[in-house]
């Protein structure tokens, strides 16, 4: 398969900015990506752009156009993507795709979202779903997740309260973070009850935001220079199972297969994770599934600091979404340019040394008890 | 209670069963595979033909439960509580609400029905009947 290189990456602070569009967000995020890449927009041959909320918030369509056309993209296929909260990283595959099929050389993805808006009401599954009719909220079905791993494995309330403890303390170093103060596990805990076990802090915030990158193929490579290589990038959905396994998602195990065998690696040789922490329970599901552990592990994991910046592979160094924030067509780029930048050695006081492989994971719409998307990308340095 | 009818879009999935307060869950069954489907829909995907709608009682176990204590969707009570239920007559994991009453005495495992109930209210402010789930008196665990 033919080699595909991330030349640029940009990334703008998460959080509220009540003043700015997406357009100007996006843009942004595009500008620092163009920029680090090296490369004149018209070089560009590819767009793809994920956004999730701005049809539904603002009434918006073709949004990517809007944002490409403000940093010179023009003329080229263009594509707006929504895959929910693998909006970025279903971008990114296309991508990757366009340049491996060789019709595009230099290919750029934009996510940009902004959710801070008094009509942003409740997440759920889809307004017409037969869960959503029942009650089923997004916290809801992370907890289900949540309550049932507890009861196989013994996983325990501390150990959930890690996650949002630790990714925290990753978090102070990263200057993009909406929450950037340590929190401990007696505050998470004592944070108000969201859905039983799930409390708020154990809950990602809402954030306006955006990221971009900026991929290259062999020969552009060559010509503007880059150091990390796309070594697999995998998108694949749910089967939605007539009897869902909660404690065991199947999605995200086949997800993280593929990628391991598309790269040729396994979970052995990878040194850090960016994974689809929306909730707690989320980063310890992802971690087992990854294969950083065995089933059932998961909490242990974070409890013995396998996971913290300093373990054997630190999952969420940039804080994850329960710190970074979350908006939603932004995060799963995020995530790619958080490995990006730990891989070129480029993140300050919460660097990863020696690292050669890292993997971007998202998850994105329940469905039947069952993830509608799921995306996972391993980085590599280019040594490997 | 035949007259019932839930909030638009569950009256395809549920159906008063006609005994007392019992509430019959709708499923599809294809005989290419003697597949379950929940929410039942009109064609089998595997074989694309048209599919049997077979009512099932809603008799079952919790596999998982949680109770949502903030912000409440649907005119829905505040806390109120979801979950998955393995149904006793066919290899099926459904989502279902629970009664109010049942919040507090939830776990693994236990024996649970489904019952028309007046749950929460409506858009215009009236109760709402809604299928929701029972611990089945007496026979817990």
């Amino acid at each position: 398969m033919a080699e595909v290189w991330i030349g640029g990456a940009g990334i703008i602070p998460f959080g509220e900015h009540a003043t700015r569009s997406i357009v100007s967000m996006g843009a942004e995020a595009a500008r620092m990506a163009l920029r680090d890449a090296g490369v004149p927009p018209r070089e560009v041959q590819a767009g793809f752009f994920a956004n999730v909320l701005a049809q539904r918030l603002f009434g918006d369509i073709t949004v990517g156009q809007n944002v490409l056309s403000e940093v010179g993209v023009c003329g080229l296929p263009i594509v707006n993507v929504e895959n929910a909260c693998t909006s970025g990283s279903t971008a990114f595959f296309l991508a990757v795709n366009a340049i491996r099929s060789g019709q595009a050389d230099i290919a750029i993805v934009v996510g940009a979202e902004k959710m801070h808006v008094p009509q942003l009401g409740l997440l759920n599954p889809g307004e017409t779903a037969i869960d959503t009719l029942l009650g089923s909220v997004v916290p809801a079905s992370f907890a289900l997740r949540a309550q049932r791993h507890m009861h196989e494995y013994g996983t325990t309330a501390h150990q959930l309260a890690m996650v949002s403890v630790k990714n925290r303390r990753h978090a102070e170093h990263n200057p993009v973070a909406v929450f950037r103060k340590p929190i401990t596990v007696e505050q998470v805990l004592a944070s108000p009850m969201i859905a039983d076990p799930l409390t708020r802090l154990q809950s990602c915030p809402n954030a306006d935001g955006a990221a971009a990158l900026v991929l290259f193929s062999e020969k552009a490579a060559r010509r503007y220079g880059a150091k990390i290589r796309v070594a697999s990038a995998i998108l694949c959905t749910g089967m939605y199972p007539p009897q869902p396994d909660l404690a065991r998602w199947e999605t995200d195990y086949r997800g993280a297969h593929l990628a391991y065998e598309e790269a040729g690696i396994g979970p052995e040789d990878i040194n850090l994770v960016e994974c689809h922490d929306a909730f707690s329970i989320g980063e310890i599901l992802h971690c087992e599934a990854l294969g950083l552990c065995a089933p059932g592990e998961g909490g242990r994991l974070v409890e013995d600091g396998v996971t913290a910046l300093g373990g054997r592979v630190p999952v969420n160094p940039s804080g994850g979404l329960l710190s970074r924030g979350h908006p939603l067509g932004a995060t799963a780029v995020a995530q790619l340019v958080e490995v990006t930048h730990q891989l070129r050695g480029q993140t300050g006081l919460r660097q990863i040394e020696n690292a050669r492989f890292g993997i971007a994971q998202c998850m994105g719409a329940d469905k039947d008890g069952d993830a509608k998307s799921c995306t996972v990308a391993i980085l590599s340095n280019g040594k490997g | 209670m035949t007259s019932t009818t839930f909030p638009l879009g569950l009256n395809d999935s549920f159906l008063p069963s006609g005994v007392g307060d019992g509430c019959d869950v709708l499923v599809g069954r294809c005989h290419c595979s003697e597949r379950y489907f929940f929410p039942v829909r009109s064609y089998c995907p595997e074989c694309l033909e048209p599919m049997e709608v077979v009512p099932l009682s809603g008799r079952g176990h919790v596999y998982a439960f949680t109770t949502v204590r903030r912000r409440a969707p649907l005119g829905l009570p505040e806390p109120y509580a979801v979950g998955y239920i393995d149904l006793d007559d066919a290899p099926l994991r459904i989502f279902g609400l629970f009664a109010a009453d049942a919040v507090e005495g939830l776990k693994t495992d236990i024996k649970v029905d489904l019952r028309v109930t007046a749950l929460g209210h409506d858009n215009s402010g009236e109760p709402c009947l809604r299928p929701v789930f029972h611990l089945s008196g007496g026979q817990h665990g």
